[in-house]
């Protein structure tokens, strides 16, 4: 588990207000380098470079900090921590999945499921959970 | 991208230790997380007025635990604040809740997959005015 002061000094880090740039001495591979100048400049992925760079790096630690937060909490909660069918439920209702309104064959597919595979996951119970609600009805 | 709004009960649920409906806003974060690309592409927000309404203050000690989630409070700039009014005024919903449909209307239709964790889907899919979102519901 990670530091919690650490993960504080992140996420401080990543909410100042503080805009003050620095000249960074990062080397890139030179592919990549003119990689990123075409999308930026051809596929429109971000006003410049340097920008591009920031935002990707802005969201790939904001991913790592949400995921290191969310293990905080459950190792201190472990009650706290959703199951796979809870997960496989929410993944259903952002999908505007039909079997969102039938938790109980979401539950049912992932205990089955996890008997024999323990690291399924939700994509995996989801179908699971299909094949079992055609077959039956 | 996937960007996931917070309304006042699901920061709430964070705020608040032992909060029991914690699971469930952290059930739909994950099935966010799983939804999109690689995991890198969710983004969590507060609107100021949700944050107002929750009483967080990322001052008090007492925050310390939501202060560590990588959330972006959304201004409530002028404009936006003009948006809200008119939200409140046709569908007599809260300022927080009016803030919310305003943020859905405008990320909502540049491409970002918008998901909003409130205890009431039905008002923010009015204040969301035909914005492409999805209101999760947030359970005991």
């Amino acid at each position: 588990m990670a530091n919690p002061e650490i993960l504080d000094r992140i996420s401080a880090l990543l909410h100042s207000p503080d805009d003050t740039t620095v000249n960074t001495s990062m080397r890139l591979p030179v592919t990549l380098r003119e990689a990123a100048a075409l999308a930026t400049e051809h596929l429109g992925v971000a006003p410049s470079t340097t920008a591009y760079t920031a935002q990707l790096l802005r969201s790939d630690i904001e991913a790592a900090l949400l995921a290191a937060v969310l293990e905080a909490h459950y190792q201190e909660e472990p009650s706290d921590r959703p199951s796979l069918a809870e997960i496989t439920l929410g993944v259903a209702e952002i999908d505007a999945n039909p079997l969102a309104r039938r938790p109980d064959l979401i539950t049912k597919a992932a205990e089955e499921i996890v008997a024999t595979h323990p690291e399924a996951t939700p994509d995996e119970v989801l179908l699971w959970a299909e094949a079992q609600f055609v077959i039956r009805s | 991208m996937t960007m996931v709004i917070l309304d006042n009960e699901a920061v709430q649920a964070i705020l608040q230790p032992h909060h029991p409906k914690f699971r469930s806003v952290a059930a739909r974060v994950e099935a966010a997380r799983w939804r999109s690309a690689n995991h890198t592409q969710v983004s969590l927000h507060v609107p100021a007025t949700v944050q107002v309404e929750a009483g967080w203050d990322r001052t008090s000690p007492s925050a310390a635990r939501l202060n560590r989630y990588p959330i972006t409070i959304s201004p409530l700039d002028a404009s936006t604040a003009d948006a809200a009014a008119r939200l409140v005024t046709e569908h007599s919903v809260t300022p927080a809740d009016a803030h919310i449909g305003v943020l859905c209307q405008k990320h909502a239709t540049q491409g970002t997959r918008v998901i909003v964790l409130t205890s009431d889907p039905e008002d923010i899919l009015r204040v969301a005015n035909s914005a492409p979102v999805t209101a999760l519901r947030i359970w005991l």
